[in-house]
């Protein structure tokens, strides 16, 4: 595909490509990485710091290298719906327009098939963006949306390469907040009517026949945003803590080499015992940063994994929640290998090894048990504790969002668990028992992802 | 044994040669990539101990700009790469090379050494 403007071209195209050259090299070295944790970090303040999709977008006119930029283009197709969103963010206000799905398509497939990001208007037909000279497009796919992202100087001046070069980083980690934001929003919307239909009725609502166990909703405040936007951020915890954990291995390896250096070297008892512990503490912090890796990995990967590590790893981080309980993992099998992704696994154990910690607080000899056993079809993970137990008439609701017995919980986290373990093809239940709660988790060994 | 170790991390960097200079050998040390690649070029290092993410350049682009004073049969047993990020990209591209890959932190501190010491031949 050719540029229209009135640059001449072998120019821009050969500008882009010692660009593109240069940004593969630098994508290897560390310069460019802490550049991008720096606009990761820059990006989630945003997000924190606006309401909504647009005051975020319009947050992007602050980067220097696109202060030039006086309009961004954003066009959202929510899959399955016939009509696409077309936002036109400036500074300070913002249009909505609406166009036809194929319209935004044959857009879509342009800039998809385009290697070049420059573009000009008369290579789009259909759709009337309103824009002089040419301007830098990106498009990408999320689970529920295609976005085309457009930004626009509004003039006949070519693009510089520093501005090309913030286009192309920005818009590479574009894509979770922007899905993050729609997400957010649906959600927003969703409660905002449950909301207003719990506040119109004329009752108090509880969530259950049992006034104990149950809580007044009408009382507490219903709807907090943080706790709603609480699943989301732990994802973004956890980019984080990824960078983080890269960050800080390699200087903590330079120490754990300096000191046993320093250990080869002549010193009096008490020298030693000091390096032996500062050796000691260094360990610690690497076996921490190591846990990490195991329950942050990137979403989406399937890996085999231990099942007992990874329990024995969630234990070690909900230790000082879950200090009062007495745990304990009961399986034949030593080393139980299973394919799955271990971070939503890890999350679904953490959640009801959190919850029975706080149910439990009042028991005493409080006990955690895991029973795992492997069967032909499925491997059967059994979590139950002594604690007071779920009512039977409970046990189908508590997975259900908003859902809490607890003072000050969000009733989300059984919720998150269920749809985490949709995503592994599995089944979580929750199971009446004299003694306490029990939950079932079932892994299909036949595991696909979805 | 003359050994040259590319690090940017200067406790590592430091580290590696007081220990490697403990089994005799001779060592010279660079943080950058572009001084590193004038030294090797200068002088004859029988070992290059090398970081993969450095400030400049990335070890990969060292190993490819000696291809022009190496063999690729040199390039295998002189080089030597340490990185503490290991992904499946980089175990591939350095198996090309037919070097030897060492992960940061090392999980055993002597045969790291030996190997760096010994390259190839002796260690594995």
């Amino acid at each position: 595909m050719e540029d229209y403007s009135n640059t001449p071209n072998k120019k821009t195209q050969h500008d882009l490509s010692l660009l593109s050259g240069v940004a593969n090299r630098i994508t290897k070295s560390k310069s460019k990485f802490s550049f991008q944790a720096k606009l990761l970090v820059q990006l989630t303040s945003f997000l924190n710091e606006t309401e909504s999709l647009v005051e975020f977008l319009q947050k992007l006119f602050i980067f220097k290298s696109l202060k030039s930029f006086e309009t961004i283009h954003l066009f959202i197709h929510q899959k399955g719906l016939t009509k696409s969103e077309h936002l036109e963010i400036l500074r300070n206000k913002h249009r909505i327009y609406q166009h036809k799905i194929t319209d935004f398509s044959s857009f879509f497939q342009s800039i998809k098939k385009s290697k070049n990001r420059s573009f000009g208007q008369s290579k789009i037909s259909g759709i009337n963006l309103n824009i002089l000279g040419t301007f830098l497009a990106h498009e990408f796919s999320l689970s529920n949306y295609n976005i085309i992202i457009i930004f626009s100087r509004n003039d006949f001046l070519p693009q510089t390469k520093d501005e090309i070069k913030t286009f192309n980083l920005v818009t590479t980690l574009l894509p979770s907040f922007i899905e993050i934001r729609l997400e957010q929003n649906l959600k927003v919307n969703r409660t905002a009517k449950i909301k207003n239909a719990l506040e119109l009725s004329p009752y108090t609502i509880t969530s259950g026949d049992n006034p104990e166990l149950a809580l007044e909703r009408k009382k507490s405040s219903l709807i907090d945003h943080g706790d709603i936007f609480h699943h989301e951020r732990v994802s973004l915890l956890g980019e984080l803590l990824n960078t983080l954990r890269h960050e800080l291995s390699n200087p903590i390896f330079g120490l754990e080499l300096t000191t046993q250096l320093l250990l080869l070297e002549e010193h009096d008892e008490e020298q030693t015992e000091f390096i032996n512990e500062i050796l000691k503490s260094i360990k610690r912090c690497q076996s921490i940063l190591e846990n990490f890796t195991h329950l942050y990995k990137e979403t989406n990967e399937f890996e085999v994994i231990d099942i007992i590590n990874l329990i024995n790893e969630v234990f070690t981080l909900t230790k000082s929640e879950s200090r009062h309980l007495l745990k304990s993992i009961n399986c034949i099998e030593p080393n139980l290998e299973y394919k799955t992704n271990p971070t939503w696994l890890a999350q679904i154990i953490f959640n009801i090894v959190i919850n029975s910690a706080q149910a439990c607080k009042e028991t005493t000899k409080a006990t955690l048990s895991v029973d795992i056993v492997n069967k032909e079809k499925e491997i059967i993970i059994q979590i139950s504790d002594n604690g007071p137990g779920i009512p039977i008439e409970k046990c189908a609701t508590v997975f259900k969002p908003f859902f809490t017995t607890k003072e000050k919980g969000t009733g989300l986290g059984l919720a998150i668990c269920q749809s985490l373990i949709k995503k592994l093809n599995g089944e979580i239940s929750c199971v009446n028992s004299d003694k306490g709660a029990m939950f079932l988790i079932k892994l299909p060994h036949e595991n696909t992802s979805h | 044994m003359k050994i040259l170790v590319i690090e940017d991390e200067i406790l590592i960097q430091q580290s590696l040669k007081k220990l490697l200079e403990k089994m005799g050998a001779i060592v010279s040390t660079e943080s950058r990539g572009m001084e590193a690649l004038s030294k090797i070029k200068s002088e004859s290092f029988d070992r290059i101990v090398c970081d993969l993410m450095l400030q400049d350049i990335t070890g990969f682009d060292i190993i490819e700009d000696s291809k022009s004073i190496f063999s690729s049969q040199e390039i295998s047993q002189k080089f030597i790469i340490i990185t503490a990020y290991s992904s499946e990209q980089v175990l591939t591209k350095a198996k090309d090379y037919g070097c030897i890959v060492l992960n940061k932190p090392f999980s055993d501190m002597k045969k790291a050494l030996s190997i760096m010491f010994n390259g190839k031949d002796n260690g594995q």
